[in-house]
């Protein structure tokens, strides 16, 4: 087992690339309430799809290499984390709802610090790809081809949002979406960040059927195409409405 | 108004087309136009036949023309080696707003056409004067110059890499386009919140000032800013936030100058 939480913590993953994060963001902010949002903004001093990509730009400067563990997780065979693992997405999320418990007794930049790694991790774990199925060959991240050419799958995942809505800005993709009910929301953000990353990893396998590794990015069926796309709204979507979620718990006190 | 055109046309020199991108001209146009009052709100759109941010790209536009190339000089700004603004050249962006300002100011006796250009010149020529590497500075060769940087990927040990970003590509673009999925407003929201607080502060003065304070602003960054210097991911990510302030400068001073012409 030791051996296993090592390989499992030892790898990093990329992230939802920037108009993916903005858009999550966007709905998030969306689905606060006032005060959150206004709480929210108080100490980012900005919107939160502004500061939605910045664990990315920051996550190899010094003093931040650590951070680079945050955008993803890694399970077994079981669709479990690893017991111990605490360099992922989902343990760090805990980690921050539990110290921001007490935002108003912290500095104001630490909160937003605070913030921004949120802002950043509950998009970044539902992202398709950032789950690894570290004991599974089947499921390693390799490359497919888009016109011939070399793409890395996790790349072409982590720019989904804005592959499937080209031409289109991350407040367009947001309210073009956004059009869940309130008992449709509620049942998306119900459970823990450990609950969501379970079902992230349960409903993830399904992408490496969809577009197998070494195939043409061009020549997938439409209908493995519109599957993709359902998929990376759906993701989207989880990611949006957990993160006003989270923003609204924290801030509800 | 026809010693203006022809002084405008007279003024024959080689430039370069460049400005900030045609996303971060928009956000600036965004957040002057909701900072004009009601009657400049209604004249502007009157000339323009839409908002500011309609108009803000058109000057970048002429800059590629032939015919119109001349403008190309005036999207920059010069200040002296104790950071005045005190150029009386034609080719110079201060003094092609205050001559736009002119114009404006009486245009009751300007066709509309006239105007209109004159009022999509000043609205780009604005935004662009606040951009660093569009700042010449007397005394610092460099702020003359698109020089190459050596920007890092940000990536750690044998991974890193460099890639040569002009100068005025990287100030032009390559910052702003760290939120090039925003729609203009929602950049401008942004300005806003971290700014809002300083509109009256930095709305103060005239064209002149605001070049001196762009001066003071830009004039350190030369200390390492020279042709091959390193940039770090992490230096790469503080100059967002003169990125930022730079523009807020720019919308705010572009609605207090829209504002007290059209008043």
């Amino acid at each position: 087992m030791v051996a296993i939480v090592a390989l499992a913590t030892t790898q990093s993953v990329r992230a939802w690339n920037n108009i993916g994060h903005a858009t999550i963001a966007v709905i998030a902010e969306r689905n606060m309430t006032p005060e959150a949002l206004e709480k929210c903004r108080g100490y980012l001093k900005h919107t939160m799809p502004y500061y939605a990509s910045w664990m990315d730009y920051w996550r190899n400067c010094k003093g931040f290499e650590e951070t680079n563990y945050w955008h993803g997780f890694s399970v077994d065979e079981r669709n479990e984390q690893f017991a111990g693992d605490t360099r992922n997405a989902a343990f760090q999320i805990k980690r921050i709802c539990k110290k921001m418990k007490k935002y108003n007794r912290m500095k104001d930049s630490l909160v937003c610090d605070n913030l921004k790694y949120l802002i950043h991790m509950v998009g970044d774990m539902h992202c398709p790809v950032h789950v690894k199925y570290v004991n599974e060959d089947a499921l390693k991240q390799r490359s497919i081809l888009n016109k011939g050419k070399k793409l890395g799958f996790h790349s072409f995942w982590d720019a989904a949002i804005g592959h499937f809505h080209k031409g289109m800005r991350c407040d367009e993709i947001a309210a073009k979406y956004d059009t869940l009910t309130d008992a449709e929301i509620a049942a998306i953000c119900a459970g823990t960040p450990d609950d969501w990353a379970k079902v992230n990893a349960q409903e993830m396998r399904e992408i490496y059927d969809l577009l197998p590794m070494g195939s043409e990015l061009t020549k997938v069926s439409e209908e493995n195409n519109a599957r993709m796309r359902e998929i990376t709204i759906q993701q989207m979507l989880r990611g949006g409405y957990r993160l006003a979620h989270v923003m609204n718990t924290i801030f509800s006190k | 108004m026809k010693r203006y055109v022809i002084l405008f046309v007279a003024v024959l020199c080689v430039s370069t087309a460049s400005a900030w991108n045609k996303f971060a001209q928009e956000c600036i146009a965004t957040l002057a136009e909701q900072n004009l009052t009601p009657e400049a709100k209604r004249q502007t759109e009157s000339i323009l036949g839409g908002s500011l941010a309609s108009g803000a790209w058109w000057l970048q536009q002429r800059a590629g023309k032939p015919e119109t190339k001349y403008t190309g000089a005036w999207h920059f700004i010069s200040v002296t080696d104790d950071l005045r603004s005190l150029t009386q050249s034609e080719k110079d962006g201060v003094v092609q707003i205050e001559r736009c300002a002119a114009v404006l100011r009486n245009r009751a006796e300007q066709n509309d056409s006239t105007v209109m250009a004159t009022l999509k010149t000043l609205i780009h020529l604005v935004a662009d004067m606040h951009n660093v590497s569009h700042v010449r500075i007397g005394g610092i060769p460099d702020s003359r110059k698109n020089f190459n940087l050596l920007v890092s990927n940000g990536k750690l040990g044998p991974k890193e890499a460099t890639t040569p970003v002009s100068w005025r590509k990287f100030w032009d673009a390559s910052l702003i386009n760290r939120h090039a999925s925003f729609s203009p407003e929602l950049f401008a929201l942004d300005l806003t919140l971290c700014y809002g607080e300083q509109k009256e502060n930095f709305s103060k003065g005239n064209v002149r000032e605001w070049a001196e304070d762009m001066g003071r602003l830009c004039a350190p960054l030369y200390e390492w800013a020279k042709p091959e210097a390193y940039m770090s991911r992490e230096h790469n990510n503080r100059l967002e936030l003169i990125n930022d302030k730079t523009m807020a400068r720019a919308g705010y001073r572009l609605a207090a100058l829209l504002n007290d012409i059209f008043k």
